[in-house]
């Protein structure tokens, strides 16, 4: 195991939360009211749910297995190939998420704070601070999302709360939206969002009280589905589902839309600062997380030095797709896809592995005992 | 061991230093303000062959402070004359701006958009559409309907006290909240409505007075008989009979059926499409006194409760119901009726309360019925009646428009009487 130091209950919660809400900045509300129109606001409540429903099954084993990860657990039940095999593909999702992720945060950047300044200039100074984060490690980037995220949330809802005089409530219907069947698929696709599973059973190892986990999980969960339930119920009030799904950076739409009498307005300057700390957040942390499964596959004895290896094929990654349209459908195609099959399906599988396991060894001292008692 | 950490820190601190002055001073997007043209007001007239012509006033600071009040020829509202560009589209018209403005023209700080009435009967979205993908451009932008040019707006336009164009708009949206006489709405409020399925937008409208307009040319050197002769009150946008002041009218709706502009309400009907739509604040109306023909009664009005409107879309034809609940001040008496006294009270608010039902029972059917427009804002509640979008899209809403039945049930209650009991008489 990679030495990557330790993680407090508070800490850990703070980083899953940022990091897998990171993506409300961007375009994942205008895809939700894509999806759902009116009831786009309905999917991260469904998605919540199949989330808990998850985390119901992962987080026993975590809690009873104290002081081991998903790779020590991985490895006693699956197998050191399979571990690697596991390791490598949640490192490629990260990379390739990130890629698409970096790509449509700098296009935003571009479009919207600062449009003649050429995509580099952007992308460059942002992936060195992300690569400084991810250098420091876990407990450096659980640190920064601690002091940052209570401000996120004051900032959020300030942006949300300010809106309130051009919200109708009317326009959050019909209530099914496109139907009950787009609503339960998307409700299955959009789980992917909900990285703070993979990203707790990565780390419980690291958790200085190993029974923190099952809270942490369940809040982070929580706050999660309902930040991702507030933007896109407000963004569909404010801009109607026909207006909204073809809006795409919400957050920052919101923020111009701020218009409270004369003094106050013009405040969306103030809001860039919330997808900026999100986004340096999730990208170090993802980052990171990349770096240390390619340590481990490697059985390197730190992951350090990998993490500008990393951080450079993530960059290049990111300008392969020729337009911010061209990012928006890779990522629907191959992220938002298939991304649940690695956040929730992955420790999904190696928990089911290991309680089986256990089961196998019961069954096994169960079947040695009459023996030796015949014996 | 102390040297090297100290060497350590020092070159952090330089590494730091370096960095922080590569990525601040050199920001490519770094923009002086003495080289931004703002354009504070956009105008937008139909051109000849689908093209455009876009008149914008430009922000001139020094104009704006109040400092150069004698050249009111040169520039007003704090403003330069007004420049026209015809193009294919806005952001065309505003590149070839720069090729006679002297910086470069930004539209960060617009105030006001004055839509052409050639423009507005065509689709507004049309060219509208095309601005909101625009960076620079805010949708909290006011905007007005023009019933002739906007150019003529930009030209004609004399504020009687405002020396800022932007805060002239914001002054009149808010004026319009209390008089009653216009709609305040924002661009934004504009293509939201005009793209919900079942609502229709409606806008400011802002006239030219020709008559004003004339006077103001001749110097104001008629009488009053002759400026002014025998008109009766009017509503109508551009139709105020009055002399001196600014030479536009800032009176009136458009209606719009979609983002097209089907039809002009004056300031009487404005107030009752408000009062439908539940968005009255304070507002002094005159009422005919019913027991002594030819005088008048001024009652403020506002909603005592947000009106209850309920529609029923599976008859045939479709109910439609309001019900309104106002509270009234009486605070103007020119009959010599004692309306402190409970009955004659009662009498004045039956008829308050028929004239109040008529005219919007009038306007509703009217609308619905000639044009199958919806401005009313009620509409967007039957979207709860719908499970899904897809049957909502289905219903066929402006067909049923065609033969909807209105009522309105007025619950009036005239509370306080100003600060007089018997009306003021001679000996």
């Amino acid at each position: 195991m990679i030495k990557t130091g330790h993680l407090g209950r508070r800490e850990m919660l703070a980083l899953t939360v940022v990091a897998s809400v990171a993506d409300v900045s961007l375009f994942y509300p205008q895809q939700l009211v894509m999806r759902g129109a009116s009831a786009g606001w309905m999917i991260p409540v469904f998605s919540m749910l199949v989330a808990f429903a998850v985390w119901a099954l992962v987080a026993p084993v975590l809690v009873r297995e104290e002081k081991q990860d998903l790779i020590t657990l991985c490895e006693k039940s699956l197998g050191s190939f399979a571990t690697r095999a596991i390791c490598v593909v949640i490192a490629l999702y990260m990379i390739a998420d990130l890629s698409t992720f970096t790509r449509t945060f700098t296009e935003a950047v571009v479009t919207t704070v600062l449009p003649r300044s050429p995509i580099s200039f952007i992308a460059v100074p942002f992936f060195l601070v992300c690569m400084y984060y991810a250098k420091k490690g876990i407990e450096g980037i659980s640190r920064v999302s601690l002091v940052l995220w209570s401000w996120l949330a004051i900032g959020m809802l300030a942006l949300l709360i300010l809106n309130w005089n051009w919200m109708r409530p009317e326009q959050a219907m019909p209530l099914w939206g496109n139907g009950i069947g787009p609503l339960l698929s998307g409700a299955g696709l959009f789980t992917s969002v909900f990285l703070n599973i993979l990203v707790i059973a990565l780390f419980s190892s690291r958790m200085r009280k190993g029974s923190d986990v099952r809270a942490i999980g369940y809040w982070s969960i929580g706050i999660i589905g309902v930040t991702y339930l507030l933007v896109t119920l407000v963004f569909l009030m404010c801009f109607s589902p026909e207006a909204a799904m073809r809006s795409p950076f919400p957050l920052y739409q919101l923020g111009r839309l701020i218009y409270i009498g004369r003094f106050i307005q013009r405040l969306e300057a103030a809001f860039v600062f919330i997808w900026v700390v999100m986004a340096v957040i999730k990208v170090s942390m993802a980052v990171m997380i990349a770096t240390y499964l390619f340590a481990t596959v490697f059985r390197m004895p730190v992951y350090r030095p990998l993490v500008a290896a990393v951080a450079i094929i993530v960059y290049d990654l990111s300008f392969y797709p020729r337009s911010f349209v061209e990012t928006i459908s890779y990522n629907n195609k191959y992220i938002v896809t298939w991304g649940w099959a690695v956040t929730m399906g992955i420790p999904l599988v190696v928990t089911l592995a290991v309680r089986v396991r256990k089961r196998r060894e019961v069954r096994g001292d169960e079947e040695l005992d009459p023996q030796e008692n015949a014996s | 061991m102390k040297s090297l950490t100290l060497k350590r820190t020092l070159l952090s601190l330089l590494v730091v230093a370096l960095l922080g002055a590569t990525f601040s001073t050199g920001c490519y997007d770094r923009v002086e303000l003495e080289g931004m043209a703002f354009v504070v007001g956009l105008g937008l007239d139909k051109g000849p062959n689908n093209t455009i012509d876009v008149t914008v006033r430009i922000a001139v600071p020094g104009e704006m402070a109040g400092n150069n009040g004698s050249s009111s020829n040169a520039a007003q509202l704090g403003g330069s004359r007004p420049i026209t560009v015809r193009a294919n589209t806005i952001a065309g018209a505003l590149t070839l701006l720069n090729s006679t403005v002297e910086r470069q023209v930004s539209l960060l700080h617009l105030a006001t958009i004055l839509i052409g009435e050639n423009v507005a009967k065509a689709g507004v979205l049309d060219y509208v559409g095309p601005l909101v993908r625009m960076r620079e451009f805010r949708r909290t932008v006011t905007f007005f309907v023009v019933p002739g040019e906007a150019r003529e707006i930009f030209e004609t336009n004399q504020p009687v006290l405002e020396k800022s164009m932007s805060r002239f708009h914001e002054s009149i949206s808010e004026i319009s909240r209390h008089t009653g006489l216009s709609v305040t709405s924002k661009i934004h409020e504009f293509i939201v409505e005009s793209e919900e399925p079942n609502e229709d937008p409606v806008a400011p409208v802002m006239a030219v007075n020709e008559k004003v307009k004339e006077q103001t040319q001749q110097s104001q050197k008629d009488t009053r008989e002759e400026t002014m002769p025998g008109q009766n009150v009017s509503f109508k946008p551009g139709e105020l009979v009055r002399m001196g002041g600014n030479s536009l009218d800032f009176i009136g709706t458009g209606v719009f059926r979609g983002d097209k502009l089907v039809t002009y309400l004056d300031g009487i009907e404005t107030r009752m499409l408000l009062m439908i739509r539940g968005e009255l604040l304070r507002t002094q109306m005159d009422f005919p006194d019913p027991q002594q023909k030819g005088k008048y009664e001024v009652i403020e009005l506002k909603h005592a409760r947000t009106p209850q409107t309920e529609i029923k879309l599976d008859s045939d034809p479709i109910q439609i119901k309001i019900r309104q609940k106002l509270e009234g001040d009486l605070i103007g008496v020119q009959s010599s009726i004692d309306y402190t006294e409970e009955n004659n009270m009662r009498v004045l608010e039956n008829s308050v309360r028929e004239t109040l039902k008529q005219k919007e029972q009038d306007l509703m059917e009217h609308l619905y019925h000639d044009y199958q427009a919806a401005p009313f804002g009620m509409f967007r509640k039957i979207r709860s009646q719908f499970s899904t979008i897809q049957e909502m899209e289905q219903y066929p809403f402006r067909e049923k428009l065609k033969t909807a039945q209105v009522t309105v049930d007025i619950d009036l209650n005239i509370r306080r009487i100003g600060v007089q009991l018997a009306p003021v008489g001679p000996k």
